[in-house]
């Protein structure tokens, strides 16, 4: 085991234990800052400052609990937005357990994450009202919210605000009345489970606010931060907006992911956390317009030999590449990128550019972040050095965590909490290992999980089970076939061995066609990331285990 | 239509050759956030909101093309 000595924290922050605390460190700190802004459809920036957060979020709190909602499971469907911000921490600072739903699901997926959460409550966006109504009518809910948008009869937590704001002004704060502890559970999020079903992740309120402030400490980000990161996500929720919030920056948001590159260029942000996705879409943007400009041979020069004399402390055609990085990114000189492997290749690049990439590692049940690179002590390659309280070991290759920020199990699954706990440590499922220094490096999963370079991850059972309704097909395997350089450049890939008695007296391109119409159906229902991309048809059984699983891996 | 699905396709990903067929994902490989860059010049061009849960359903050039004739989008 590798216990790593205490590094000096880049940012002291105080250290919160619960959320009640934490409002209130960051509404008196920094009550005047700018802390939160966001773009409009027709490009209108709006914002709240610290103190306006606070107050709207003492306010919808209050309302919660003057609803007899206290203490309840009370779940956010809905794109990022600030209202999905402000009902996060008024939930989770009068004693109730913010739910955040994966809106990434089918339409019964969410309906399940629902019923499985226990969600009394539900504020969501107008796109899901549709989706949660039924909820209401089978008695599975109790209120829908909504928090964008309007529809007659349903609450808003506009409405909601106006009669917290009452009820203060009264002098009545019952919210602050209530009693919230460090070890209580804060925050319910869902993970790619290794079955169909994804597991429900369980962190307390101290375990969220320490890797907050183990996250902070190792990374001061700068005045103004920007993420699309989705909030439903703990890589979005606590390193990007609350490790924000604790160091008091100026947060741009992002609910849409087709107006990022538009909106990073309005906002003008010196950091921003992402996911490799993000950071390779805009290194294609760059090589495009370059290309399109004639100038891809030149810029090639230019990088190879800056890399040379940057060694010797003179880099060359600094400027040209600096005009470069405005136009593509702006004032942008810091990305945290995580969720997903990045080539190492074009952190280099983006270095050269004056862009600094700082690659981190975490896993929800830990809260998330467990390792991440810092600014004088950046090592590409690597997922950094782990957390101040974070303590690594390797056992047989796979990443063990334990900490503070170690997950309270899965909630309702005492089974799947045990398999992947012991004596206190969290089996990530990750393999890696440690360099002289500490620092973490990545090289592959035991997890039968395919994680994809937006950080998402499915689990293949899953996608298997929906083979199941298909009569033409009798065994399937899905798994992410190697598409690029990196292991998550993956195309989703379905092998398929169709039944032979189905298939009597038909070519191999009437099955592959039939195979297809039918992926293609399925294909509707799911989100983009998870749709299968390839078929392949197989002439004979997968080879079996001894419980008569397919067997993944071949020996 | 089908011009104009070319030329902002191209625009942000520097992909051309399209027909009625062309499957976003399977055929040009892009990847999530290359759609919703597509779909976002689609907003802006014809000044509509299209909504996350619609664009999984729009796969090929000619799911695009009838979406959003759905909408009254006929001309480019």
């Amino acid at each position: 085991m590798i216990n790593m000595p205490n590094e000096k924290p880049d940012y002291q922050a105080p250290c919160y234990d619960t959320f009640p605390e934490f409002l209130n460190g960051i509404g008196a700190l920094f009550a005047k800052r700018p802390a939160l802004s966001w773009y409009t459809r027709r490009k209108e920036e709006y914002g709240y400052t610290y103190r306006e957060l606070v107050d709207r979020v003492r306010a919808l709190r209050e309302a919660i609990c003057a609803q007899g909602l206290a203490g309840a499971h009370i779940a956010i469907a809905s794109e990022n937005n600030a209202e999905w911000l402000v009902t996060f921490l008024a939930a989770v600072s009068c004693g109730c357990v913010a739910v955040c739903l994966d809106i990434e699901q089918s339409d019964e997926g969410i309906r399940d994450m629902l019923r499985r959460a226990d969600v009394r409550a539900v504020f969501l966006s107008s796109t899901f009202l549709g989706i949660c109504e039924p909820l209401l009518a089978e008695g599975t809910v109790e209120k829908i919210v909504l928090i964008e948008g309007t529809q007659e009869g349903v609450a808003t937590s506009e409405e909601l605000c106006a009669l917290g704001f009452a009820r203060l002004n009264a002098g009545e704060d019952s919210a602050a009345d209530i009693v919230v502890r460090p070890d209580q559970t804060a925050v319910l999020v869902f993970t790619s489970g290794t079955t169909s079903k994804s597991k429900i992740v369980m962190l307390s309120q101290k375990a969220v606010l320490q890797n907050v402030y183990d996250g902070g400490s190792y990374v001061c980000f700068q005045e103004k931060v920007f993420t699309a990161l989705p909030f439903y996500h703990a890589y979005g929720l606590s390193c990007a907006v609350l490790i924000s919030f604790q160091q008091g920056a100026h947060l741009y948001i992002n609910g849409n992911l087709r107006t990022v590159m538009a909106e990073l260029h309005m906002a003008q942000p010196d950091t921003m956390l992402a996911v490799p996705l993000m950071v390779e879409t805009i290194h294609n943007q760059i090589w495009l317009n370059a290309e399109r400009a004639g100038k891809a041979a030149g810029l090639r020069k230019v990088l190879k030999m800056n890399a040379v004399t940057r060694k010797v402390g003179v880099p060359f055609c600094g400027k040209v590449l600096e005009d470069i990085r405005k136009k593509a990114v702006g004032n942008l000189s810091l990305i945290i990128c995580g969720g997903a492997h990045l080539s190492r290749e074009i952190s280099e690049e983006f270095d050269l550019f004056g862009v600094q990439i700082l690659q981190g590692y975490g896993i929800s049940e830990c809260s998330p972040l467990i390792s991440v690179n810092r600014r004088k002590a950046n090592k590409m390659g690597s997922v950094g050095l782990p957390l101040p309280t974070a303590q690594v070991k390797l056992v047989e290759g796979e990443v063990y965590a334990r900490g503070p920020s170690v997950m309270q199990g899965y909630y309702h699954d005492d089974e799947e909490t045990a398999e992947a706990m012991e004596d206190g440590w969290f089996k990530t499922g990750d393999l890696g290992y440690q360099d002289k220094d500490g620092f973490l490096y990545l090289t592959g999963r035991k997890k039968n999980l395919i994680v994809f370079k937006n950080g998402k991850k499915i689990s293949p059972e899953k996608l298997e089970n929906l083979f199941a309704s298909i009569p033409l097909v009798k065994e399937v395997m899905v798994y992410g076939a190697a598409s690029g350089t990196s292991v998550d450049d993956v195309k989703l890939t379905a092998s398929i061995y169709p039944d032979p008695e189905r298939i009597q007296g038909m070519t191999s391109y009437e099955i592959l066609n039939l195979l297809q119409k039918e992926v293609a159906k399925m294909n509707a229902e799911l989100p983009t990331y998870q749709q299968i991309q390839m078929v392949t048809i197989r002439e004979k059984e997968f080879p079996k285990t001894g419980t008569k699983k397919i067997k993944r891996y071949v020996e | 239509m089908l011009q104009l699905i070319e030329e902002i396709v191209y625009q942000v990903t520097g992909k051309n050759g399209l027909t009625y067929d062309t499957d976003f994902v399977q055929d040009l490989a892009l990847n999530s956030f290359d759609v919703m860059n597509i779909i976002g010049k689609f907003e802006d061009h014809f000044d509509t909101t299209i909504p996350t849960r619609d664009v999984w359903h729009l796969h090929q050039v000619k799911d695009v093309i009838d979406y959003l004739a759905g909408r009254g989008f006929t001309q480019p």
